[in-house]
């Protein structure tokens, strides 16, 4: 008599985890007709297919994990990640989302770890996350569009990863930073805001202008939103 | 199961974004993998647009978990169907497998045991798809490489029965065909056959790679030679069935694609007695 259906599936769900190895799993449901190298193979494919996930939403960030501690190092920050962050969503790169927050978290029980590795897995999940954000109403300002403001240089140091996985890397430096989508041309594109920018950003979200941000002269905030337009941060109001 | 769709199509991928455009070779429709636009923006949808107005556009899904035991994505497929509405797409695919348990996804897809309780759950969630869809839907079968333990079918036995009780129709994938009669020591023209080609409503053609003695169902080779003449058998049972170059991992040119989809069209053109084209006018 062959398991149900549901202990089929109550057995796959940690098997596939990782977290029941094969024999248990055999003990329950039967051994496969195919052998158990072959049905083994399914954790395999199941763990590499998060692994190439991540891998290709932060490979600058996995360059830099390697080079200062060890692939190791990369591949159990991954299983932390995925034993704790439930992979769903229809599209694989959701599997990847909370990878800086996790970061963040991790940091505050190992200050050892650099911040600039949660600095760089947000940088690279934002700039991919705005290239298909949701289009919304008028230019789609509030999803294809994120202020950022890093304690590194966290763009330059993700592009000469990019470009070679020994360059040498610029010192701390904070970097504010606009990464969006051209609201015209739908390029991702990357623009370094003025504070009077800042206030032209405010100002279009309708939101109330920071207090430090107050004192800004009004003609500085209509020359930094005529800029803003010409990257195409904002469309033309 | 016939559709208005005909000939050889290519699945569009970002890296032929570019391309696509400039394209002025043979391409009779284009596949997408809906769960890069459901609730997507950007460029990918600008692109899609575009590309809709010059081809007929299907879709072919990866995460629906048609077999698996949680209750489909209503949000999803709301959105799903809005997507296929804007794309007048005249059926839906996906896979006969399941890839998430209890919310959990593996973003692969994966096997159900062969058996009769799977048959009637597969059969069901098909149906209720299709209904809130308000189209056919049509299960690719898919590549396995261990068979699941509480089975008591085979192969072309379960996609058989499910496309029956579905009343649904089949995407026949003839690389997955080949690749599971290799893992599993049988004769691909007996497996191809076993399977319900009265249903098939498309054809996938992919390649694929050779890793720790299986063949693995990659899509990132050409296809083979012995799955060009399995095409060539399925399409003298099937008739002319439209067909689907798939290409999805170390992709090339767009034009080594099209190069492939070529040589299916030229198959397809022998079995059809006309090209894609005339038989549309």
């Amino acid at each position: 008599m062959s398991a149900p259906l549901p202990e089929f599936f109550a057995q796959m769900r940690p098997y596939l985890s990782g977290e029941r190895p094969l024999p248990a799993v055999v003990e329950a449901l039967g051994a496969s007709p195919s052998g158990d190298d072959n049905f083994a193979f399914y954790r395999v494919l199941a763990e590499r297919n998060l692994f190439k996930i991540l891998f290709e939403l932060y490979r600058p960030l996995r360059t830099l994990i390697v080079r200062q501690r060890s692939a190791d190092t990369w591949r159990q920050l991954v299983r932390e990640y995925v034993d704790t962050h439930l992979p769903a969503g229809h599209h694989p790169n959701a599997a990847g989302a909370a990878f800086s927050e996790f970061l963040a978290a991790r940091r505050q029980r190992d200050d050892s770890q650099p911040t600039s590795w949660e600095e760089i897995a947000d940088f690279c999940w934002t700039r991919t996350y705005v290239v298909s954000a949701p289009d919304g109403p008028d230019d789609g300002f509030d999803q294809r569009l994120h202020v950022r403001q890093y304690t590194h240089p966290i763009s330059q140091i993700v592009t000469l990863l990019e470009r070679d996985a020994e360059a040498e890397l610029p010192e701390p430096a904070p970097e504010l930073l606009l990464i969006y989508r051209h609201w015209e041309t739908l390029e991702t594109r990357l623009f370094r805001p003025s504070a009077a920018g800042l206030v032209a950003l405010a100002v279009r979200q309708g939101l109330p202008v920071p207090e430090p941000l107050a004192v800004v002269p009004d003609d500085h905030v209509a020359i930094a939103q005529e800029q803003l337009v010409a990257h195409g941060v904002l469309s033309p109001s | 199961m016939s559709s208005t769709l005909k000939g050889v199509g290519i699945g569009l991928r970002r890296e032929h974004f570019a391309a696509i455009g400039g394209c002025d070779r043979a391409l009779d429709w284009l596949e997408i993998i809906p769960e890069n636009y459901v609730g997507r923006g950007g460029l990918v949808r600008r692109n899609l647009a575009q590309c809709r107005e010059r081809w007929p556009v299907v879709a072919h899904g990866v995460s629906l978990s048609l077999g698996g035991p949680d209750p489909l994505d209503l949000e999803y497929v709301a959105g799903l169907k809005q997507l296929l509405d804007e794309l007048e797409a005249p059926f839906y695919t996906d896979h006969l497998c399941y890839a998430t348990i209890g919310g959990r996804n593996f973003y692969d897809l994966l096997p159900l045991p062969f058996s009769e309780e799977a048959v009637v759950h597969c059969a069901g969630r098909i149906r209720e798809l299709a209904d809130r869809l308000e189209r056919p839907v049509g299960v690719e079968n898919i590549s396995y490489y261990a068979e699941m333990p509480g089975g008591s079918l085979s192969e072309g036995e379960f996609v058989s029965a499910v496309v029956t009780e579905a009343g649904c129709g089949l995407l026949l994938d003839v690389n997955n065909v080949y690749v599971n009669a290799r893992n599993h020591d049988e004769d691909p023209v007996a497996a191809l056959e076993s399977l319900p080609l009265d249903a098939a409503l498309q054809v996938h053609l992919a390649g694929h790679i050779e890793e720790g003695g299986r063949l693995l169902d990659n899509h990132g080779a050409p296809v083979l030679d012995e799955v060009w003449s399995l095409y060539r058998h399925a399409l003298s049972k099937t008739g002319p069935v439209p067909t689907l170059i798939e290409w999805d991992t170390d992709i090339p040119p767009l034009d080594r694609v099209l190069d492939e989809a070529d040589r299916a069209r030229e198959l397809w053109t022998e079995v059809a007695g006309t090209t894609p084209a005339a038989r549309s006018a």
